[in-house]
C-alpha cells in the first residue's frame, strides 16, 4: 500500500486492516516516520520524535497481534501527545526550554490509557509555550506552521497536534483546551477536535494552565476516530479531583447517522459578533445541511455570550499566574515575552475580581443550561476567521479589525466557562483554500449527541477528505 | 495616561514592586499597557447581573438531563 495512503487513513480503517492482518503496525509506523521526515522541516509539529521507540513498539504489536493478543481498535495506531502530557521516560517540556530535560517518572492517565490500548507513541507535539496562547508560537522549539499555508498559524495552543494530524504525520493526536486550544487548531488546520465535558477525561499528569478550565481531548481527521479515542481515554480517574465518576458509553455506537428531529440552537449573537463573510457562508451552508438531514434549527437568544471574554479572561489569567507562579518567579527571563507578560499581568487581578468572575461564570452557566433545556446542541462557527499570518497581532473579521487573540477565542471560550462538550468539524474552505470549522456544543456528558451530529454532517460532506498541499 | 485609566503608573509601579515583578523599562511599559487592558476587562465584570449568584468554586458539571 502507498505510504501516503496509509498516513491519511483513519484510525478506524487502519485498525480494521491491522486486526485483519492486512497491514502491519511496522508498515504503519514506517510510513508515518517517512511522512514526518518529508514534512517536518516545513511544519515543525514535533518537539520530541521517538522513531526507535515507535518502531520497537510496532514490532511488539505485530508479534502480539499475530499471537492473538489484539487489544482493540488503537492497537498499532500512531499517536502523538501534546508536550504537556507527562510520558514516563520521555521528556515533557510544556513547550519551554525551562523543562527541556524534564523526564517524568510516569505516564499521565491519558498516555497510560493509550499505552494499555496498544497505541504507539510516535512523538511529543509542539505547542504554544505553556499552552498560553491560541496561535502556536514557540521561540524555544520554533513556531508551528499551517499545512495549508506555512506562512499562517496552525492555531494553538495545541498547534503541533493540529498540523501533525492534518498533514498525516499522526493518525491521532491529543490537545488540551483551556480557551479553545483543541478546537482552534482543529478549525484552522481542517481536522476534528473534541473538547469533552470537564471531568470526562482525566487531567492527571498534565501541566496545568487554568485548573477549572483545562480539558484534554482528541484531535483526529474523522469523527469516528474521535469517538474511538474517547472510548479509550474517557472515564473516572481518582487522581484527578475534577474527574466525574459516571459511566462511559461506547461513543462509536452513537454514530448512527440519524439526526432526524434533533433540535439545534443557533445563537443569534454568534452572527452579530465580528465574522468573516466566507466563514459565515460556510457555516450557514453547514447549518442548512444539518437541517436537510432532519435536524430542526432554532434561533436562540444568548445575550450572555457577550460576557464570555471578561469572565474567562479573568479566570484564566488569575489561575494561570497561580499555577505557573514558580516558573515566573524562578525563570521569568527565560519565558517567551508575551507569555511572561500575561503571567505577570495575572498577578494584578484581585481576589475580589476573580470571585466576581466566578459569579459571572455561574450566571453564564445557568443561562447556557436554560438554552439546552430546549435544544440538544448549540451550533455556530468555531472561528470568526481563517488562519491568520504568523505573529500578526490583528485580524480582519468582516469589517472589523480586532486583536488576533480575542478573535481566535471568541467562540470557543464559552464552553470552557460552562465545561460543556464541544467539537469542531470541517465545514468548508475559503477561496484561499483555508479550512473553516463548524462548532457543535452539547449538554454536559452528552458527547454522544455532539459526535452523532458531527458524524452525520461529515458523512454527507467531503471536507475531511481534502489534503493540504504540504 | 487618561484620568479614567484603571490604574495609575505610580500605583502600577508600587504594586509591581510588591509582587516582585521587575524588568527593563520597555518590559515594564509593555506590562503596564497590557495590564490596563486586562483591568478594563475585569472592570466590565461589574456590569454582569450576578444577583443571587454565588461563585461556583468547586466547578463540576452536573449530570446529564433526561429527555431531549
Amino acid at each position: 500500500m502507498d505510504e501516503l495512503e496509509i498516513c491519511y487513513m483513519s484510525a478506524g480503517d487502519l485498525g480494521r486492516l491491522i486486526q485483519a492482518g492486512e497491514i502491519s503496525p511496522v508498515e504503519v509506523i514506517e510510513a508515518h516516520l517517512s511522512r514526518i521526515r518529508a514534512t517536518e522541516p516545513v511544519l515543525n509539529s514535533f518537539i520530541t520524535l521517538l522513531p526507535d521507540e515507535a518502531l520497537a513498539a510496532a514490532r511488539q504489536a505485530e508479534r502480539d497481534i499475530r499471537a492473538g493478543r489484539y487489544r482493540g481498535p488503537l492497537h498499532g495506531i500512531p499517536v502523538g501527545l501534546k508536550d504537556l502530557f507527562n510520558t514516563g521516560g520521555v521528556r515533557t517540556t510544556s513547550g519551554s526550554r525551562i523543562f527541556d530535560t524534564f523526564v517524568p517518572a510516569e505516564d499521565c492517565t491519558v498516555a497510560a490509557r493509550f499505552r494499555e490500548a496498544g497505541a504507539i507513541l510516535i512523538g511529543k507535539l509542539n505547542m504554544h509555550q505553556f499552552a498560553y496562547g491560541p496561535t502556536g508560537e514557540n521561540p524555544d522549539y520554533g513556531h508551528m506552521h499551517n499545512p495549508w499555508n506555512p506562512d499562517l498559524v496552525s492555531g494553538g495552543s495545541s498547534g503541533g497536534s493540529g498540523s501533525a494530524t492534518a498533514a498525516g504525520q499522526c493518525t491521532i493526536t491529543t490537545g488540551s483546551d483551556t480557551g479553545g486550544s483543541i478546537r482552534i487548531p482543529a478549525a484552522l488546520c481542517g481536522i476534528v477536535g473534541l473538547k469533552p465535558t470537564y471531568g470526562r477525561v482525566s487531567r492527571h499528569g498534565l501541566t496545568p494552565l487554568a485548573w477549572s478550565m483545562d480539558h484534554p481531548g482528541p484531535m483526529t481527521r474523522t469523527v469516528e476516530d474521535a469517538a474511538i479515542t474517547m472510548n479509550v481515554i474517557a472515564g473516572h480517574d481518582p487522581r484527578d479531583v475534577a474527574s466525574a465518576n459516571l459511566p462511559v458509553p461506547d461513543y462509536t455506537a452513537a454514530l448512527t447517522g440519524d439526526i432526524r428531529g434533533l433540535r439545534i440552537g443557533v445563537p443569534r449573537q454568534h452572527f452579530e459578533a465580528p465574522l468573516d463573510p466566507e466563514v459565515r457562508g460556510s457555516v450557514n451552508a453547514a447549518l442548512s445541511q444539518l437541517e436537510a438531514l432532519g435536524a430542526e434549527l432554532v434561533e436562540v437568544d444568548f445575550p450572555e455570550f457577550n460576557n464570555n471574554a471578561a469572565i474567562s479572561t479573568t479566570m484564566l489569567m488569575a489561575e494561570a499566574s497561580a499555577a505557573l507562579r514558580d516558573v515566573l518567579t524562578n525563570d521569568g527571563d527565560k519565558l517567551y515575552e508575551p507569555v511572561r507578560l500575561r503571567l505577570e499581568a495575572g498577578l494584578f487581578i484581585s481576589a475580589a475580581d476573580y470571585l466576581r468572575a466566578q459569579q459571572g461564570r455561574a450566571a453564564f452557566d445557568r443561562a447556557a443550561r436554560r438554552l439546552l433545556d430546549d435544544v440538544a446542541l448549540l451550533a455556530g462557527p468555531t472561528e470568526p476567521v481563517t488562519a491568520p499570518p504568523l505573529l500578526q497581532q490583528q485580524v480582519l473579521a468582516g469589517e472589523q479589525e480586532i486583536g488576533t487573540v480575542p478573535a481566535l477565542t471568541q467562540y470557543t471560550r464559552p464552553y470552557n466557562i460552562t465545561g460543556f462538550p464541544a467539537i469542531s468539524v470541517p465545514c468548508g474552505f475559503s477561496t484561499d483554500g483555508l479550512p473553516i470549522g463548524l462548532q457543535l456544543a452539547g449538554r454536559p456528558f452528552d458527547e454522544e449527541t455532539v459526535l452523532r451530529a458531527a458524524h452525520a454532517y461529515e458523512q454527507v460532506t467531503d471536507w475531511h477528505t481534502r489534503r493540504p498541499p504540504v | 495616561m487618561t484620568d479614567d485609566a484603571p490604574i495609575s503608573r505610580q500605583a502600577f509601579d508600587e504594586a509591581a514592586a510588591r509582587l516582585g515583578i521587575s524588568g527593563a523599562d520597555a518590559h515594564m511599559d509593555e506590562l503596564y499597557n497590557q495590564l490596563r487592558g486586562v483591568l478594563a476587562g475585569t472592570a466590565s465584570l461589574r456590569n454582569i447581573d450576578v444577583s443571587d449568584t454565588e461563585p461556583d468554586m468547586a466547578f463540576i458539571p452536573r449530570g446529564p438531563r433526561s429527555g431531549v
